[in-house]
């Protein structure tokens, strides 16, 4: 930074890098292989610092052949679901032939260990295969580790691609000034975590490291290759490529180099908790130092919907509700899970099958539904008679009382079910 | 509820008839079997109607078939009811087919029927609707029967209804409800058409597959690890192998640059041979020119002169001396001869033919000699004697067999005649035999007359005593039937001896018959028989007779044998053989006895002329003997021979000698003419002078065919050198190894013997290479086919998911719904448990007015529908009322069923009609009193229908006073 200001005030031109080398120069020189030369003509020895920029995608994850969790497609859904994560890293792949990307990080878990097929991974090297100047680094992750039975290990992989062992290693790019470290896990665990001795940077040097594991800013225990800051910070780095946690977030170490520490996300959602839009960093290292953006590759997102049917007196009724919620378009597109929540009129039957096919008939490419309403019964008016049902009441509520949260989720259904049994077979007899 | 009318359109005996109920007690007093108990069911039946309670569809309740009108058609009725004060008629049709129902309102006249729905069973339920009371909720409490009601939850239920407040909830639809969710999802692995079932049965078939596929996966990753370490492997030798080939590249070219640095030096190494030789040949031919010059003579002798002087030169083959030498030999030949002659004159004079015939005879005489044998007299003449004695056996033996022959025949002739003699005798013998026993012959008696004279006399006894002792004439008759029958089986008996004694005498007969006839046959012949002591003695005379011959017989076989055994022959003919052999004997030697006088004749013939013949060679053979004799002359013979050969062989050299040298005197004159020749062409006849000559000649003719030789090899090896420029190729060649300097300097045979070594290795690495090559290949075709048709393990994960989910939820749900059934039950048990003291003063009450104060207590279990109990007063005990006598039982039940009306009249506002069909049949005087009081007191406040075979009801209610309508059934 010091070195970076010094050019500052000499040429103007912001700068956050040191320089290279230094030689004469009288004259103005252009450079065109190089766009990033600083010339500083001042009639003496002149500090031209050649500082190639570059391009990285980096992203984790991905899981490919993932049993999916949750779901409940019907039959061929399941299928298609995973070629739309195929897409994905299509889409991936396309993003990295766009950017004219140097670099395509993958930090781990791009493959599924137990159930990727062979035909997946073949798929995967194929695709890398089209991106072949740019250089595909990856560390294999607790779901995909560098097992002897690995296809990392036991695939032809192209040339232009590095699969980080299970010990540091340091990748140097000396057109790019660039150090990479990485390892990748070599078994489904790994709770000890080691660290590189980097030595301290030459000048003008970045550096990335590429790991998967399990980051909090604290020391904290950890099966999946545990990392903080404490860890990071000798390290001198400028960006710490993450996977792992399928949620992005992106930290930023307070240090003299900013060190930027990024979990990408899953590029596709795998479970219901991964709503919304998936996305992949995509970092430039620039004169401007380095940027970094995210960018939704997604091929389907998941969402989750809380409708409340207090209303709907009658099916028709729901089904309308759920429509002006969730209005046609691309909203409809996305996988659905809804849960149907509060008071339905104790008589109001809610038949699932039916809902599901009356949304599909509106559009919705993939929809759950999830009946947690529970029947409009005043149980206060009940509890307080002598009779069975007021009992009955009393009896339940005396158990939920005493119950764990999920053990009294249980037995408030009971509760309904009874009430329902006792109020409507009851009296019809 | 109060019954105003029924009417039976028909219903079992009931058809077309109506029934009027009024308020109070009405009494239907009828026998047995007169359709009291019909009546009791038809009012039900059109309450109701005909179809089963609590099933989901229409099924017919089990008396409907039995309650088919007995005339008619028409199945079915009206009832007339009034219920909380308005009144109703109820029409229905129990026809099963046109099953139909209507409610009237019979104030307004409308038809109530649309205001109640049907139930699944296609049934309004108007009783049900009007009162809520289900056909078995109001048999069980309407209808006094000594039936229990334990186990009867709608009665509870509806008890409990009534207490809390109307509560409208049946707990058992509920709890039946939830149990029929818990059943509609299943609860075990075995339900496999429930949701549970189906769910687990798929989970597992899931798994099943799921774990066979992660056990593909797990094998192609392992099969892939393979083959990749087999790529790594093959790209190794892969590698081993290129190295190798540009081994054995470079080693080749090394290889190829050496040999063809061996061959530039072979080629140099050659032309300057070549050269060299070419030089040495024309040294040779330069010196040999020299040599020539050297020893070449004055006159050059051609072979053929060379080969004539040295004839002519050569003194061991001179015709003269050879000519000399022949002369003397002939000299030397002629006295040898003369000497010859005179030395074995005697041997040369021997007759060569009459010395042949000489050894010929002594030969023979030899041989004679040699056979020469004394002759045998005395054993020729014991052979003769002893010849003549066994032809004399011969002779007698041969006589002896024809007396045995004759002998032979006489005894034949005897004994068949002794045989005929016996025969007749015999015969004669049998018949006398026979007719003695023909004639002793007595039929047997018949035992069993003297029962049927037993029998008579019985009969008479019984006859007599008839008349005279009535009583004893039994013991008569007894007697006489006695002996009948004793007489009635022996008669059997006596009839079958009798007839086989018939038999018996009927074979005696045909035997002397067959006898007689046969002897009548002999006798036919001429011979009478009719004298048996002639036969007698006749017999004796051949006995005697044949003894002789017997004796006559041996006696010549004993001489016979005798004679054999002399000369051990075992038969006349083996005899008759031996006298022939001894005879050919006896001529033998008389032949040999005249041949050995002839031979002795001839060896004196034979000695005397060998003797005259011995003239000057008598004193040399000695003394004559065949065998001496012979071998000396044959001596003699060889000498003989000898001599004569010696001089033939003389007289044939002399005889060759002289053509040889008449041969030689032409020779010898040519040769004198040929060596003045030579003297006169040579200028010298010294031998020596010739000979050194010719030897220069020779040298010379042979150093010039050396030189000619030589000359040729030049001329060729120069033409050759001029053709093919040696110097130019020498010169090339010398150039061109001077420019590959230090290049393939290296051992040919090492660098092909590395060259081979590197070529092997590569042949080795080749192999590992292609075995390897296979090995990926077999490898990848495995992993292809553990791959084909693989299904995808995550979708198959994913299924497995989604079903394991599907099983949580519904076990989840079936938690859900069990805890609800359990929590329901439990509060459905604190109720009940809650009802026995509402409902125990009641039953209390009653009990106590019906059992006269004898039971106090009716302790009431609603647990499991009503169960009863009361403390025994004897014991203080509580036992359960089915224990108690069936009077007391009735008596509880009574009383129970009117705690219940009442109790639902009071808590339900509903008055009930008491319906009791024989109901106090088992009620004794006191207790039957006290209950229609009780009945009397209900009426006031409930119709009471009261159906009795007995009349003791009726009186009974007349003594109390108690209001009653007497309704007649017939």
């Amino acid at each position: 930074m010091k070195q970076a200001a010094i050019i500052h005030r000499v040429n103007g031109i912001m700068c956050s890098f040191p320089f290279d080398f230094v030689f004469f120069h009288s004259t103005i020189v252009w450079e065109k292989r190089c766009q990033n030369i600083l010339r500083l003509t001042v009639g003496k020895w002149v500090k031209v610092i050649q500082m190639k920029s570059f391009t990285f995608v980096h992203t984790a994850d991905l899981h490919l052949d993932l049993p999916f969790q949750g779901w409940k497609g019907k039959e061929g859904q399941g299928w298609v679901r995973r070629q739309e994560q195929r897409r994905t890293f299509e889409t991936i792949i396309g993003l990295v032939k766009k950017r004219n990307a140097d670099f395509l990080l993958i930090a781990g878990d791009l493959l599924e260990h137990e159930t990727a097929s062979r035909s997946t991974a073949q798929w995967v090297i194929e695709q890398i295969r089209q991106i072949p100047k740019t250089c595909v680094l990856i560390t294999p992750g607790n779901h995909d580790p560098l097992r002897e039975d690995s296809f990392y290990k036991t695939l032809d992989w192209p040339s232009h691609v590095h699969i980080f062992g299970s010990d540091w290693e340091v990748l140097g790019y000396d057109e790019f000034s660039l150090r990479v470290f990485g390892k990748g896990f070599a078994d489904y665990e790994e709770p000890e975590s080691r660290f590189p001795a980097a030595p301290l940077p030459e000048k003008g040097e970045r550096r990335i490291m590429l790991v998967h594991g399990t980051y909090s800013p604290y020391r904290a225990d950890s099966p999946y290759f545990p990392l903080c800051d404490q860890d990071l910070l000798p390290l001198e780095l400028d960006y710490v490529a993450l996977g792992h946690i399928h949620q992005p977030s992106l930290h930023r170490l307070d240090n003299h180099r900013g060190t930027w520490i990024c979990y990408p996300g899953s590029p596709e959602s795998l479970r219901w908790k991964e709503t919304g839009e998936r996305t992949v960093t995509v970092g430039s290292f620039g004169m401007d130092g380095l940027s970094l953006e995210r960018i939704a590759v997604q091929t389907r997102r998941y969402e989750v919907d809380q409708v409340d049917v207090q209303g709907c007196d009658t099916e028709d009724q729901l089904i309308r509700h759920i429509l002006d919620k969730i209005p046609p378009g691309e909203e409809r597109q996305a996988c659905r899970r809804i849960y149907l929540c509060g008071r339905r009129p104790a008589d109001l039957s809610l038949q699932g099958e039916w809902i599901l096919s009356r949304l599909e008939e509106e559009g919705f490419h993939y929809v759950e539904v999830e009946d947690e309403t529970f029947p409009d019964y005043d149980l206060d008016q009940i509890r307080k008679r002598d009779g069975l049902a007021g009992l009955f009441v009393r009896k339940m509520e005396e158990r939920i009382d005493g119950a764990n949260p999920e053990e009294a989720d249980l037995l408030r259904q009971s509760l309904y079910k009874g009430l329902d049994a006792l109020m409507v077979k009851g009296s019809r007899s | 509820m109060k019954l105003k009318r029924v009417y039976f359109r028909g219903f079992g005996r009931w058809v077309d008839r109506e029934f009027r109920f009024q308020d109070g007690l009405n009494l239907i007093e009828a026998p047995n079997e007169s359709g009291k108990s019909t009546l009791i069911r038809g009012l039900t039946a059109l309450m109701y109607g005909g179809k089963k309670d609590g099933v989901g569809r229409r099924i017919r309740e089990d008396w409907l078939e039995a309650y088919q009108p007995w005339n008619g058609k028409d199945y079915g009725g009206e009832v007339d009811f009034s219920v909380r004060g308005r009144e109703y008629r109820l029409i229905r049709t129990l026809q099963w087919e046109e099953d139909r129902e209507q409610l009237v309102d019979l104030w307004t006249g409308r038809d109530l029927s649309s205001d109640f729905s049907m139930d699944r069973r296609k049934d309004r339920n108007f009783i049900e609707g009007l009162t809520g009371l289900s056909r078995n909720l109001f048999q069980q409490m309407a209808w006094i029967r000594s039936v229990p009601l334990s186990g009867d939850h709608q009665v509870v239920d509806k008890i409990r209804q009534l207490i809390h407040q109307g509560e409208e909830m049946n707990v058992r639809p509920a709890l039946e409800h939830l149990e029929k969710e818990i059943q509609g999802i299943g609860k075990t692995t075995a339900a496999k058409n429930k949701p549970y079932g189906m769910i687990l049965a798929k989970c597992a078939e899931l798994e099943a597959e799921v774990a066979a596929l992660r056990a593909t996966y797990r094998s192609v990753r392992e099969d892939q690890a393979r083959l990749a370490g087999m790529k790594a492997e093959r790209a190794e030798l892969s590698e081993k192998k290129e190295h190798l080939s540009r081994r054995v590249k470079t080693l080749q070219e090394a290889l190829n640059q050496a040999k063809e640095r061996e061959a530039l030096l072979e080629k140099k190494k050659h032309l300057e041979y070549i050269q060299e030789r070419w030089t040495e040949l024309a040294d040779q031919v330069t010196r040999l020119e020299r040599e020539r010059e050297g020893v070449k003579p004055p006159y050059l002798l051609s072979d053929e002169e060379v080969e004539e002087i040295r004839g002519l030169i050569d003194g061991n083959n001179r015709p003269e001396d050879r000519a000399d030498r022949i002369e003397e030999r002939l000299r030397s030949l002629a006295e040898e001869i003369q000497d010859w002659e005179e030395k074995n004159s005697s041997l040369l004079s021997i007759d060569e033919r009459w010395l042949q015939k000489q050894l010929s005879d002594l030969e023979e005489g030899c041989r004679l000699k040699e056979n020469l044998k004394t002759p045998d007299f005395q054993g020729t003449i014991d052979d003769r004697v002893k010849g003549i004695q066994m032809e004399k056996d011969f002779k007698k033996l041969t006589e002896l067999q024809e007396r045995e022959e004759k002998l032979r025949k006489e005894r034949e002739a005897l004994e068949d005649h002794r045989r005929n003699w016996r025969m007749r005798l015999d015969l004669i013998e049998r018949e006398k035999f026979l007719t003695q026993v023909v004639d002793a012959q007595v039929p047997p008696a018949r035992s069993s007359f003297r029962w049927l004279w037993l029998t008579g006399a019985g009969l008479a006894f019984f006859l007599l005593m008839l008349f005279l002792i009535p009583g004893l004439s039994v013991v008569g008759l007894l007697f006489s039937i006695f002996a009948y029958v004793r007489y009635w089986r022996l008669r059997q008996v006596d009839r079958q001896v009798r007839q086989e004694w018939e038999e018996r005498h009927e074979k005696l007969k045909r035997d002397r018959e067959r006898v007689r006839r046969e002897r009548r046959e002999l006798e036919s012949g001429g011979e009478s028989l009719s004298d048996p002591d002639h036969l007698r003695e006749g017999l004796t005379k051949v006995e005697e007779k044949l003894n002789k011959v017997h004796h006559s017989l041996a006696m010549v076989i004993q001489e016979q044998e005798a004679l054999l055994n002399r000369w051990r022959a075992d038969s006349t003919v083996k005899l008759g053989q031996l006298v022939d052999q001894q005879f050919q004997k006896i001529r033998e030697r008389e032949e040999a006895r005249q041949q050995d006088r002839e031979n002795r004749e001839r060896l004196e013939e034979i000695r005397r002329e060998a003797e005259e013949g011995a003239t000057v060679f008598r004193d040399r053979l000695g003394a004559f003997d065949f065998q001496s004799w012979l071998n000396g002359w044959i001596a003699i013979g060889e000498e003989a021979q000898k001599a004569r050969d010696h001089l033939n062989s003389l007289k044939l050299e002399s005889t060759t000698l002289e053509k040889e040298l008449h041969r030689l005197i032409p020779e010898m004159e040519y040769r004198s003419q040929q060596r003045a020749r030579w003297k006169e062409k040579l200028g010298s006849d010294d031998p020596n002078l010739w000979t050194e000559w010719m030897l220069a000649s020779e040298h010379v003719r042979r150093l010039d065919d050396r030189l000619e030789a030589a000359r040729s090899a030049l001329k060729k090896e120069t033409e050759r050198k001029e053709a093919e420029a040696w110097d130019l190729e020498l010169e090339k060649v010398r150039k061109r190894l001077e420019e590959k300097g230090n290049e393939g300097q290296e051992s040919v045979a090492k660098l092909a013997d590395d060259l081979q070594e590197s070529k092997r290795e590569l042949e080795l690495i080749s192999g590992k290479h292609r075995e390897k090559e296979a090995e990926v290949l077999r490898l990848e075709e495995r992993l292809q086919t553990l791959l084909s048709g693989v299904p995808s393990l995550a979708e198959r994960e994913t299924q497995l998911a989604e079903f394991r989910a599907e099983k949580e939820r519904l076990e989840r749900k079936r938690t859900v719904l069990e805890t609800a059934k359990e929590v329901l039950e439990e509060a459905t048990r604190e109720i009940r448990e809650d009802l026995s003291p509402r409902l125990a003063p009641h039953a209390s009450r009653w009990i106590s007015k019906v059992t006269g104060g004898r039971y106090r207590d009716l302790l009431i279990d609603p647990a499991e529908g009503i169960g009863l109990s009361v403390f025994v007063p004897e014991t203080g005990e509580r036992q359960p009322m089915e224990r108690l006598s069936r009077g007391t039982v009735d008596q509880m039940y009574f009383a129970m069923r009117l705690a219940l009306i009442r109790f639902f009249s009071e808590h339900g506002s509903l008055s009930l009609p008491v319906i009791l069909d024989d109901s106090l049949v088992h009620f004794d005087g006191e207790r039957i009193r006290e209950a229609l009081r009780i009945l009397g007191e209900m009426a006031e406040e409930h119709q009471v229908i009261l159906c009795t075979c007995q009349i003791r009801e009726r009186r009974l209610l007349e003594e109390e006073k108690i209001p009653f309508v007497l309704q007649s059934l017939s």
